[in-house]
């Protein structure tokens, strides 16, 4: 990679990311709206474009809400002081970084997968930004519950990366993500690994971010949020789910990067379908029985599947 | 007599609450795969009874004459106090009735839409209809007086024509 492209690919990779998220944001209020039993937006619609073809459609499918809600937030009251607004921004950006460092794809015969800039720590990186958000929607919201939530969610998919990455270290591939990924070429994780798959979607369940702003502060914030469901799903879909490998068993069908990015999308889009699900069936949950069923029941789970794994492979 | 129901101790796998959950998943899913149960409010409207308590409404007889006499029956049941009558003398030819509504005034803004009204009267003359929504930019808007209460109720078509002697 030639240095005169990074910035434009990061651009484009940022971009995508963000619109993702905008419509995934979308999705989640249609499966909101149903599962409380009522419509959702379908009302907005774009001056001049009405009377077009298929403007209708779009607009009882409320594509364009997105957009208005975003116009929106520009005309509420700002946050005024700065320390929010730095805040805010550094959670945003913890919720983006770990993007950069993450495959999403891979072209037959090649020797890289389609990412950022692969560095060798990336696994630990993505910890740490993430330990890092949660330390910053703490200071955004305030409750040490929710910073103890943080970690112990934090430390749950701790102890899930390091049982997947020995599967992928005795298979004497780069403790990477895209190592993982190669790693589950026979068979996923998920068959091999269920009750790691299960630690990992409970963690993955757990983090969230109230948000108590309003303007553009509360649009980053929940936009932050967005990422994180989508960065939850991309790790569960690599860690899991075989990453962009077609089917267990198989090697990767066809050759084109589009149809192994199309898969790896497929498999986020059934995880972020499973996480909106759980988060509607359980709106709230109780933090300090959060707390309890994480440090009595899924961390002691972690560690022992951890010794289990372990044991299993030498 | 009040039922005493023994709360049995849960046990250590329901306090797990791994069926429970899996319930409520079950829940979400139904509920996510049912037609939506909200109206797309103004545009479609609700299904609306016959025996709807909406607006008091003043009716005439099929002959197009006002039924009421002011009797002022309903003025006096009325709990929520919206409705305002002046009696005034029965048109011409029709002296035997005595009184006939000079001024009626409902405020819709203070009607209850009880009914007691409707229920009270003598002659059948104020009748709660159909009509449920209305708007304004003032209070005043919400008093409705005779003219625009005959308007709105229309005719009733009933067989008693106490106002038919002198024909
Ligand atoms: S419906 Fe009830 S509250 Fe309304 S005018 Fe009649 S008596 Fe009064
Ligand atoms: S509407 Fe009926 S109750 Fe009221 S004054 Fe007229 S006749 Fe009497």
């Amino acid at each position: 990679m030639d240095d005169w492209q990074t910035l434009p690919r990061v651009l484009a990779a940022i971009g995508v990311v963000l619109v993702l998220c905008v419509y995934m944001a979308l999705i989640e209020r249609k499966l909101a709206a149903k599962v409380q039993g009522r419509r959702d937006s379908n009302t907005v619609s774009v001056a001049f474009f009405d009377g077009l073809p298929f403007s209708g459609l779009l607009k009882h499918w409320g594509i364009f809400q997105p957009i208005a809600d975003i116009l929106k937030l520009f005309v509420k009251e700002q946050a005024t002081s700065w320390r929010q607004k730095v805040l805010v921004l550094a959670y945003f950006a913890t919720a983006l970084f770990p993007f950069f460092v993450m495959p999403v794809g891979m072209q037959k015969g090649a020797t890289q997968p389609l990412i950022l800039s692969s560095v060798q720590g990336s696994l630990l990186f993505v910890l740490i930004v993430r330990l890092w958000g949660h330390g910053i929607s703490t200071q955004i919201q305030g409750g040490r519950w929710r910073l103890l939530r943080g970690i112990s969610t934090e430390l749950l998919l701790f102890f899930v990366i390091l049982s997947v990455s020995l599967r992928a270290h005795v298979s004497s591939l780069p403790l990477t993500f895209e190592g993982i990924v190669l790693a589950q070429k026979k068979y996923w994780f998920v068959f091999s690994q269920p009750i790691g798959a299960l630690l990992c979607f409970v963690g993955l369940c757990l983090n969230d971010c109230e948000c108590p702003y309003s303007g553009v502060a509360h649009g980053l914030l929940k936009l932050g949020q967005k990422l994180h469901t989508l960065l939850g799903a991309l790790l569960f879909s690599l860690f899991f789910l075989g990453g962009w490998h077609f089917f267990p068993g198989l090697p990767l069908m066809g050759t084109g990067v589009i149809f192994s990015i199309a898969c790896l999308g497929l498999k986020m889009a059934g995880v972020i379908f499973l996480l909106f699900w759980v988060r509607w069936t359980l709106p709230h949950m109780r933090e300090d029985r959060v707390l309890a069923a994480l440090w009595r029941l899924w961390i002691p789970l972690a560690i022992l599947s951890l010794i289990v794994n372990s044991a299993w492979q030498n | 007599m009040a039922k005493l129901v023994e709360r049995r101790p849960l046990k250590a796998w329901e306090r797990l609450n791994i069926l429970a959950f899996l319930k409520g998943m079950r829940t979400t899913l139904r509920w996510l795969l049912k037609r939506p149960i909200t109206l797309e409010y103004p545009e479609a409207r609700p299904y609306i009874p016959d025996n709807y308590r909406g607006t008091p409404t003043l009716v005439k007889d099929i002959y197009g004459r006002e039924k009421c006499v002011a009797c002022q029956l309903c003025e006096h049941i009325c709990p929520a106090k919206a409705i305002r009558i002046t009696p005034g003398p029965a048109p011409e030819g029709f002296s035997h009735i005595g009184r006939a509504p000079a001024i009626f005034q409902i405020d819709r803004s203070r009607c209850i839409h009880c009914g007691l009204c409707e229920e009270v009267c003598p002659e059948e003359a104020i009748v709660l209809q159909k009509e449920y929504s209305f708007s304004g930019t003032d209070r005043n808007a919400m008093m409705i007086d005779k003219e625009e209460l005959y308007e709105a109720g229309g005719t009733l078509p009933d067989k008693y024509f106490k106002w038919g002697k002198s024909e």
